[in-house]
């Protein structure tokens, strides 16, 4: 079975690239707009691997990092920030983060490694 | 001091005779005078010299600014801080310190700060806050030297406090303004570098895997017009901040003006905007054309930009509207969305990117184009037809902006 990726970005053009980069590594991708839709996403599901934007609406990629790490279900899902501003990172604990913009084989050899 | 009655008294002029304290009568001046701190003075005297000043501020090039009203009571709590500070006992010790910038007033400190502070969102230049001071001091030492004071210890003493005090709420009040201003220009380049690396980061993607094998056609058919908006979204954001640059340099917007119809430029901006939001719903509500003698790309770049806004901003599934009117002189086009309203601190700084940047530069979570370049640039084209834009964000009706455009050519 296909390892799950959860992707999150406001930036709807952004978030249709990385699902087809990601289905073409072979990933199965879900989506949300920002923090708090795809808070709601992990409800009821958890990815292998959670690649989120840091400025968004509603609830921005920190805020989500935190309530994950918090919570039983996500504490121990990589996360990965993709943002072009990486010093806005506040958040305390373990992530990976890639500036953007970035390449394909960037993301894959990023992710792969983050999964495996 | 009874002695020294004879000394200082001089004629008052007559046209200061409007700026004694009721009770005082002509006959008393000097021996009322001579017991008046300066500090009783400003107080007694507040309306005239906010007025005095007020006349003397207008000379200073400061057209253009907040309401004068508004200018006036910043004035009038620096007057008043100042007054108690001249009030608050101090040593010879302490003056020595204060005069050598070491100790300095905290009434002074924290009342200036705010004045800075309120300076900078105001929209005010470096030049125009200092030179606030500089009537303000003048201002005050004229009329209390009009009265007839001459240097009496006590008085000099009191004018010591006075410039010590004007001193040093001028400095506090300049070194908050240019913190305030460079956390706004800090902020101002990381968001350009964002906002441009975000469809960056579309285009390069995108391009790396069009040269992936096992790429299909459906899967280019999906990336190459998103490349396409994201290159068309970088190229709007370039020329917007070209437009900000040449502003702020002090260069003019070139302007193109030909008869033409607003109807015309409504649709041609609704169209545009709806290639960015292919989601988005917009309603025009226009009955005939308005005929005008207008810059059509000029005003479609404004409404095109408003739509935008709009639509990113409206709650979901929300339509935008768009609405056109005229009477015999001009145009009036809003556009009303029913997303979250804008805060009042947001409202009030809505058309200036510097100052709405230094207001609330943390809490912003921003979308794509978002420096807010886009509506000063509207506000200036606004105001290259002799017209104006507005806005008002309610619960009742959703946020609307309204652009009132002239239909006659400005005379410039």
């Amino acid at each position: 079975m296909n390892k799950s990726i959860l992707i999150v970005d406001d930036e709807p053009d952004f978030l249709d690239v990385i699902e087809v980069a990601l289905m073409m590594g072979g990933y199965h991708v879900m989506r949300a707009k920002d923090g708090k839709h795809a808070w709601d996403i992990l409800e009821n599901q958890t990815p292998s691997i959670i690649l989120s934007d840091h400025s968004m609406p509603r609830m921005n990629g920190c805020e989500l990092f935190d309530l994950v790490r918090n919570s039983r279900q996500g504490k121990n899902v990589p996360f990965l920030f993709m943002t072009a501003m990486p010093e806005r990172i506040t958040s305390v604990g373990t992530y990976s983060v890639l500036r953007k913009p970035f390449q394909f084989d960037v993301l894959m050899a990023k992710v792969d490694s983050m999964c495996s | 001091m009874g002695q020294q009655v004879g000394a200082i008294v001089s004629k008052p002029s007559f046209a200061f005779r409007r700026y004694l304290p009721h009770p005082v009568r002509l006959g008393h001046f000097a021996v009322i005078l001579d017991h008046m701190k300066l500090s009783t003075f400003i107080i007694t005297n507040m309306e005239q010299v906010l007025a005095e000043w007020d006349r003397f501020a207008r000379t200073l090039e400061l057209e253009g600014l907040p309401s004068r009203m508004e200018v006036r009571d910043h004035a009038e709590q620096i007057l008043r801080t100042i007054a108690r500070d001249i009030d608050t006992e101090q040593s010879a010790e302490q003056q020595q310190r204060k005069s050598q910038g070491l100790s300095p007033s905290s009434i002074v400190a924290s009342g200036a700060s705010i004045y800075g502070t309120a300076r900078q969102h105001d929209g005010f230049t470096l030049l125009q806050l200092t030179a606030e001071f500089r009537a303000l001091r003048a201002t005050v030492q004229r009329l209390w030297f009009a009265v007839g004071n001459a240097l009496t210890p006590a008085h000099s003493a009191d004018l010591i406090r006075f410039n010590e005090a004007i001193d040093q709420a001028l400095a506090e009040s300049v070194g908050t303004y240019v913190a305030q201003a460079s956390r706004a220009k800090d902020t101002f380049l990381a968001i350009l570098g964002h906002d441009l690396r975000n469809p960056l980061a579309t285009i390069a993607l995108s391009s790396s895997l069009l040269g992936q094998p096992g790429m299909t056609k459906e899967g280019i058919a999906l990336l190459a017009p998103r490349i396409k908006r994201s290159a068309s979204m970088m190229n709007s954001m370039i020329n917007d901040l070209l437009e900000y640059a040449r502003a702020e340099l002090g260069g003019e917007m070139p302007m193109a003006f030909a008869d033409s119809d607003m109807l015309d430029i409504c649709h041609a901006a609704v169209i545009d905007a709806s290639a960015v939001h292919a989601h988005c719903s917009f309603v025009v509500n226009a009955k005939e054309p308005v005929l005008g003698c207008f810059d059509q790309i000029r005003l479609q770049q404004v409404f095109t930009n408003l739509l935008n806004n709009a639509a990113q901003y409206r709650g979901d599934e929300m339509p935008v509207t768009m609405t056109l009117s005229s009477d015999a002189d001009s145009a009036t086009i809003s556009i009303q969305n029913s997303g979250a309203l804008i805060p009042k601190e947001a409202i009030d700084a809505i058309f200036d990117p510097m100052v709405q940047l230094a207001i609330v530069p943390e809490q912003r979570e921003r979308a794509t184009t978002s420096l807010g370049l886009g509506l000063y640039i509207a506000k200036k084209i606004a105001e290259a037809h002799d017209g104006s834009i507005g806005v008002e964000s309610r619960d009742s009706t959703g946020t609307t902006f309204t652009v009132v455009i002239p239909k006659v050519r400005p005379s410039y």
